[in-house]
């Protein structure tokens, strides 16, 4: 095992020793969130890329979780007792990136997901588990406050059920939403579903301002399109789960508002991200979205951590030196210093139209 | 109430299309197919095919003519396509444990199953995919005043990795004026034509899964009672070994069958997938089920007991929540929709273990 891996001609890191780091990545390359994957790969590619000009190399060991929590739960098994990885970078799904974090937390070995916002996760995860993300507490804030702000005060929440992300990110756009003078009725529907003739009828007879999603974007999308007319004039705002290249297609031509907060929106301003997006797109051949923005700083961070801890192989170090992460990346500053291991990040708003299209940053809360 | 009951109703009537598949394979050979949803699926993405790749409907014939051409010929490939697999997977892995327990055959079927999703992923990938939307192509030189929709062309762009893709772009707005400019400018970046999507309205998709419901049913019915294939397929139905010693050609018979119920399927799929939105290789596996249970609830091996069979549990589906969300004003009975459903499915089978048209046989023993 240890002479593969050496012919494969891995470069040791300064100061580890002569073995290879092994980075384990789970992520859903396929299944009902696969752009989630796929964006989030492509962006750890062009990380891998980046280090290895800059002379660090990492032995990164995919596995996909094919968009399923079980899935996650024994990919992450393999990849501690036989694949041996020395800190896990995954995944995208919170309900999928609990079980990863439960599951290391036995083994005591760090987790980092790039993605996953839902607010409990780094504090079941235990100490050596991280983000590099707000969480939705944040984010269900920023969405409360952006249909308040334009005036929307009668909301409907879609919601699925199956998902612990869909349900948090519902109850915190509830909380600040009602507290700042809003209704919002809940309407709930299961991922994987495809016929939402009825949950688009209970929508419409409530008359809504606003729809908020707080669910991903193969349900959401498709909704959208079936509604057509049902919702005319009625602006949707959604969460990042709704951050894929794929939802404007699923969604089709419509003249409907939509929205959503994410982490990244591929043509905002600032020129790092600019750089990044051209390279991404010359070699990718569409835009980056939030997914491969994540992905790429994820593995940023886990080497800035590498590099400034004694011994990365012991987990405790390791987990030491990612939560006292302070980074600049291509998706904002992520300072890991806080309490739960979580960074208060700004949040951008992205409209929907054709593509996905950059609106306005919200700063993150202090 | 309305609205409730026509959903029901549309979503029913594609339970019913792919039940029809799993009732004639049961009625002839005893055998659930579940690789049926997987003929579904198949046919969806062959619809789906035609309708991205072939660009029947960027044919310079007046408007609808293309989009309706289109549509022909994705649905005509789907129910072809869905059929030859159908035979192709009855002759490779159904033929041989023909005379094996029904258990073996059984589990046969659910392998055959996985077998397909997971050749489906393989080939297209496993995330789900925008069904195409109808495109309605125009000549840049024919366009002016303002832009009614959104317009849209189509760009080759080839990355460093040396895959090539086909980006849609917005050229022009709704409302924007159309102006010699803007033609320039369009010929300048290449687009000598352009296209809106036209969007396929809710009322649309459910009067055609319907109206091809309604006309496929009596179709069927002729076929099996009118026909000398249809009479072969109910001998061998009543009695295989009897039927062979008849003189009829069982093997053909069979293909005859699976083809059949396929057929019917593939044009469920695209239907659909275009109702729907989107296409994925576990897309028949929900619906696929759902028909099973269609069929079972209608009594399985009948014909008319699959379609209203599929009827009733799509209506269940929809107005049962309904009810219970009006009258006793739980509001989450929605989420609940498939537990109802599956509830139905036991009383009706306590009540009447043969389901609603199905008739009680004595098995020999």
């Amino acid at each position: 095992m240890k002479l593969g891996s050496l012919l494969f001609g891995l470069v040791p890191l300064a100061g580890c020793g002569e073995d290879h780091f092994k980075v384990g990545i789970i992520l859903p390359m396929t299944g009902n969130n696969a752009t989630f994957g796929e964006e989030s790969w492509n962006g750890l590619q062009l990380a891998l890329d980046d280090l290895k000009a800059q002379g660090v190399e990492f032995d990164l060991k995919l596995k996909d979780e094919k968009s399923d929590p079980q899935t996650a739960n024994v990919q992450t098994k393999t990849l501690i007792e036989n694949e041996g990885v020395h800190v896990i970078l995954g995944s995208v799904a919170s309900s999928s990136t609990l079980l990863i974090m439960l599951v290391a937390k036995e083994a005591g070995i760090p987790v980092i997901t790039p993605a996953s916002t839902n607010d409990t996760l780094t504090e079941k995860g235990g100490p050596l588990a991280s983000r590099i993300c707000f969480n939705d507490t944040f984010q269900g804030a920023v969405l409360a406050n952006f249909a308040l702000n334009e005036g929307w005060k009668r909301g409907v929440a879609v919601v699925d059920q199956a998902q612990v992300y869909s349900t948090g990110l519902a109850e915190n756009i509830r909380k600040v939403f009602e507290a700042g003078g809003g209704t919002l009725a809940v309407e709930y529907y299961s991922s994987g579903d495809t016929d939402f003739a009825n949950t688009i009828q209970n929508v419409a007879n409530q008359r809504p301002q606003v729809i908020f999603f707080s669910g991903y974007y193969p349900e959401g999308g498709v909704m959208i399109r079936q509604a057509g007319d049902k919702w005319k004039g009625v602006p949707l705002v959604g969460g990042d789960g709704f951050d894929s290249p794929e939802l404007p297609k699923l969604v089709g031509d419509t003249n409907a508002a939509i929205f959503l907060s994410s982490h990244f929106a591929a043509d905002a301003p600032d020129p790092m991200v600019q750089d990044f997006a051209k390279r991404y797109e010359k070699r990718f051949g569409a835009p980056p979205g939030a997914m491969a923005g994540l992905g790429y700083d994820v593995l940023m961070v886990l080497a800035d951590a590498v590099k400034r801890c004694k011994d990365p192989k012991d987990p405790e170090a390791l987990g030491k030196a990612i939560a006292a992460t302070k980074y600049k990346g291509i998706t904002g500053l992520m300072d890991l210093t806080t309490p739960d291991r979580t960074p208060m990040k700004d949040a951008v708003i992205v409209r929907v139209e054709g593509g996905l299209k950059f609106h306005c940053v919200v700063p993150a809360a202090k | 109430m309305l609205d409730y009951l026509l959903n029901g109703l549309a979503l029913g009537a594609i339970f019913a299309f792919i039940a029809l598949g799993y009732t004639m394979v049961y009625g002839i050979i005893k055998l659930i197919n579940f690789a049926h949803g997987e003929f579904f699926m198949f046919g969806a993405f062959l619809g789906f095919f035609v309708l991205r790749d072939l660009g029947i409907d960027r044919l310079p014939l007046p408007q609808p003519l293309p989009i309706l051409l289109s549509y022909l010929v994705a649905l005509s490939a789907a129910s072809l396509g869905a059929g030859t697999l159908a035979v192709v997977t009855e002759r490779v892995a159904y033929r041989p444990v023909r005379r094996a327990s029904r258990i073996a055959a059984l589990i046969t079927a659910v392998c055959v199953s996985l077998i397909l999703q997971n050749l489906a992923v393989k080939a297209w990938g496993a995330a789900p995919r925008a069904y195409p939307q109808p495109r309605e192509w125009t000549d840049v030189g024919a366009l002016d005043g303002t832009a009614e929709a959104n317009l849209y062309a189509l760009t080759r762009f080839e990355t460093t990795d040396g895959t090539v893709t086909e980006n849609e772009v917005r050229v022009v707005a709704a409302g924007e004026p159309i102006d010699d400019a803007m033609r320039e400018r369009l010929r300048a970046a290449g687009h000598e034509r352009v296209y809106r999507q036209v969007q396929v309205g809710r009322g649309w998709t459910r009067g055609f899964v319907l109206l091809a419901l309604a006309l496929w049913a009596p179709v069927l019915w002729f076929l099996v009672k009118r026909t000398r294939m249809g009479k072969a397929m109910r001998a061998v139905s009543g009695d295989t070994d009897a039927a062979r010693l008849m003189g009829i050609d069982i093997n053909r018979v069979i293909a005859w069958t699976f083809f059949l119920g396929a057929f019917v399927a593939g044009v469920g799929g695209v239907a659909y997938c275009v109702s729907y939105g989107k296409v994925e290789p576990l897309t028949g596996f929900l619906p696929g089920m759902k028909a099973f249970i269609a069929a079972v609830i209608g009594g399985i091996g009948s014909i008319p007991g699959a379609i209203v069979g599929g009827l009733v549990l799509g209506t269940a589906e929809s107005l049962i929540p309904y009810a219970l969300r009006e009258g006793l004003g739980w509001e989450a009975a929605f989420a609940w929709k498939d537990a109802i459903a599956f509830a139905l499915l036991i009383v009706i089978l306590v009540f009447k273990p043969t389901g609603i048209l199905g008739k009680a046989v004595r098995e020999k023993v």
